[in-house]
């Protein structure tokens, strides 16, 4: 495609887009119908978590939260499946600054203190299970970069990690099983009963920041060769 | 004041995005990505969506480059 077309192609679909932008309400206008029945709705009649939006993703989009968890289970299939380099990869070429190194070593604790907090406080505070598990994954990979991959592996549960990744969906699993039977609805949470209701949601949150941070880490390993 | 600082991220947003369009180089263009990525959750916060801001972060801006760089660094040799 020539770029003169593709500028044309372009601009075409950008203009109604931009055009429906501009007809929307404005920003946080009051009398917009999210404001005045959605949200209010959520609000009033919503259930016993802290957080909404966690209390939205868990439970009344709780079929789409664990469509979503399966998916990045199945991303961590397909990398397996199609398998990384061949020829394990050894530590760096190029030794680490040793800047980068300490300000690395000093780092991982607190780092990995913030992840376990961003995954446990997920139902009261912003945050939950896939954003923990992105901060303890992203932990992982630093190292990975920083003093190569067989030290990211030594950061792992190696005998607990082929039952451990899979942790977010047998949660979710367990969750809605628990539900089912209590409520009698799959995946519904019983409102009367607080403390089983707080620890499934935290469970789940637990289980999808686990899996999800192993997932992460093992999708690393396999482009690395492991 | 509000407004204005939400117009000053836009246009660091789109200038971010311009930036990583036409990096030459593809580490760089992976770190201006996560440049664009902070902004993007910066702008987030300040618009109350303190979980989507936490998201971007994470994701965003920390595994996504990072999972970037090392595909980068086996590829390019």
């Amino acid at each position: 495609m020539s770029p003169r077309l593709a500028a044309a192609f372009v601009t075409g679909l950008a203009l109604p887009m931009i055009a429906a932008m501009a007809a929307l309400p404005r920003h946080g206008s009051p009398d917009q119908p999210i404001h005045t029945h959605v949200a209010r709705e959520y609000i009033e009649s919503g259930p016993e978590v802290g957080n909404l939006v966690t209390a939205v993703l868990l439970d009344y989009r709780g079929m789409d939260t664990f469509g979503e968890v399966v998916v990045i289970f199945a991303a961590l299939m397909a990398v397996l499946v199609l398998g990384g380099r061949r020829e394990p990869a050894t530590a760096p070429d190029v030794p680490p600054s040793p800047i980068v190194a300490f300000i690395v070593r000093l780092l991982t604790p607190f780092i990995a203190l913030f992840g376990f907090h961003v995954i446990l406080t997920g139902h009261e505070a912003p945050g939950g299970g896939l954003q923990g598990a992105a901060v303890l994954g992203g932990l992982v990979l630093l190292n990975g970069l920083v003093f190569g991959p067989e030290h990211a592996r030594k950061l792992l549960p190696t005998r607990l990690l082929p039952s451990l990744q899979g942790a977010g969906p047998l949660a979710f699993l367990a969750a809605g099983m628990v539900g089912g039977i209590v409520t009698g609805f799959a995946l519904g949470y019983p409102a009367h009963l607080p403390l089983l209701h707080e620890a499934m949601v935290v469970g789940v949150e637990v289980g999808i920041g686990i899996g999800g941070a192993l997932i992460f880490s093992r999708i690393y390993l396999a482009l690395e060769g492991g | 004041m509000s407004e204005l600082f939400d117009l000053v991220l836009l246009t660091l947003l789109i200038l971010t995005a311009l930036a990583v369009a036409r990096a030459r180089n593809l580490a760089g263009a992976a770190i201006l990505f996560s440049a664009y990525s902070l902004t993007l959750c910066v702008l987030w916060q300040h618009r109350g969506a303190p979980d989507v801001a936490l998201t971007e972060a994470a994701v965003g801006a920390g595994v996504t480059t990072l999972l970037f760089l090392v595909v980068i660094a086996r590829t390019s040799r």
